[in-house]
């Protein structure tokens, strides 16, 4: 037995909808560490604000992304 | 009262911004996961009937669909992405190794070059760790820097020191073996519940030995430990020589008949009266829950949760020679139950 496939595992019902969802994914992964870099910038040019969280910013940039995955669509 | 500088860790891995900033998105979707759209699937389950092809009428939910995409992908991306933790670790193999390599007191780790790793070992990258913990000198680093980022359950903070005090009930067991005890978490957990505690940690993987090795020095109770590469199923140590046999999360790695050759193994390194606890994960009585339990089995190359769950625990240990078994949920935290998805924690515990 292996646990090691060549390709990785589809979840969807359809390709298309597997590789649209890696890419929205992956460009706000991307998204999330410029806004960190940004913050960073901010903060070094003494114009972030004062309660600046890392970790509050990528919660609530999350939740505004991908929220309405868990709920009905007309909640967006 | 003036603190103590806090010594560096062993073998410590800075991680860059970008990494950071990453790894804290990638928490932050573990977060969603486990929160609104473990709730939103259940919501949906609730509607299907239950019966023997439930997981298959499950899977068809386009909402378990996405389950499975975020719990596959960002256990994959968490490790192996171009900011994930391996690449991070790898960017100081060279130290790592050297670190790893120090020498220690004589007697405190016991490396065998020689030792037959079984097959099932190798052929499993189990929780997507890239290339699994055996062979890569810098692997126990990969999996304990894993372990803190992005929201890893080995990482919880006290998981370790509770699991001891619940196993042992409160008392100081002298003498505790601690079969796959990875970079020694749980090794200095059970040392730390009494002054005289003395505890062995056994591991296949060489890495991860050198590592629970190089922090116990750095560790107050680490001069009561020590450890040694070994199968679990063959320890290469004498008869009875144990009060307490133990294991963490390591259970659901091993197909049934090595389970149960160190469920015999454990028998045969107990005193009388010695106690065999484990802590791993087992489905509660609920189709849903099981089937998400089967589905991480088979998401998070975990193949050996699915077979774990089938197996008769109690029975085996009786068969190997223990008088009482005990099985019971163990609650690795004190947050409230039921509103997020968590594995099934379960505390197995025979006594000899």
């Amino acid at each position: 037995m292996t646990t090691k496939p060549d390709l990785p595992p589809g979840f969807f019902a359809d390709a298309m909808t597997e590789r649209v969802f890696a890419s929205v994914v992956a460009l706000a992964a991307e998204v999330s560490v410029l806004r960190e870099r940004v913050a960073r910038l901010e903060a070094a040019q003494g114009v972030a604000a004062p309660d600046a969280d890392p970790a509050r910013a990528a919660e609530s940039f999350v939740a505004d992304v991908f929220g309405h995955l868990a709920q009905p669509l007309h909640r967006i | 009262m003036n603190a103590q500088p806090t010594p560096a860790p062993v073998a410590a891995v800075s991680l860059d911004p970008d990494t950071v900033a990453y790894q804290r998105f990638i928490g932050q979707m573990r977060k969603l996961w486990a929160g609104p759209l473990y709730r939103h699937l259940r919501e949906e389950a609730a509607a299907l009937e239950k019966g023997s092809d439930f997981e298959a009428r499950l899977a068809g939910l386009p909402s378990h669909q996405l389950f499975g995409w975020f719990e596959y992908n960002l256990q994959n991306l968490k490790y192996s992405s171009r900011r994930g933790i391996a690449a991070a670790v790898e960017k100081h193999r060279d130290r790592i190794e050297a670190e790893l390599a120090k020498p220690l007191p004589q007697g405190r780790l016991t490396e065998n070059p020689a030792l037959a790793v079984p097959d099932y070992y190798q052929e499993n990258d189990f929780h997507q760790h890239p290339g699994g913990l055996g062979g890569d000198p810098i692997a126990a680093v990969v999996y304990r820097e894993s372990a803190g980022a992005a929201g890893g359950v080995v990482g919880k903070a006290g998981l370790h020191d509770r699991f001891a005090r619940a196993a042992t009930g409160g008392a100081a067991p002298k003498r505790v073996l601690d079969i796959g005890c990875g970079f020694g978490r749980s090794t200095l957990a059970f040392a730390n519940l009494g002054p005289e505690a003395e505890a062995v940690g056994v591991d296949l993987s060489a890495s991860c030995v050198r590592l629970a090795a190089q922090i116990a020095e750095t560790r107050a109770e680490g001069p009561r430990t020590r450890y040694i590469q070994a199968d679990g199923a063959a320890v290469p140590l004498p008869d009875g020589s144990f009060d307490v046999v133990t294991s963490t999360m390591l259970l659901h790695e091993m197909p049934p008949e090595a389970i149960r050759d160190l469920i015999a193994e454990s028998h045969r390194l107990l005193a009388p009266g010695g106690v065999a606890v484990h802590l791993d994960f087992l489905p509660p009585d609920d189709a849903f829950l099981t089937a998400l339990y089967n589905g991480h089995s088979d998401r998070n190359a975990e193949p050996f949760m699915r077979t774990l769950a089938e197996m008769d625990l109690d029975a085996d240990h009786k068969a190997a020679g223990f008088s009482k078994v005990e099985i019971s949920d163990f609650a690795e935290d004190d947050g409230p139950r039921g509103e997020t998805w968590r594995l099934p924690w379960t505390m197995i515990k025979a006594t000899k």
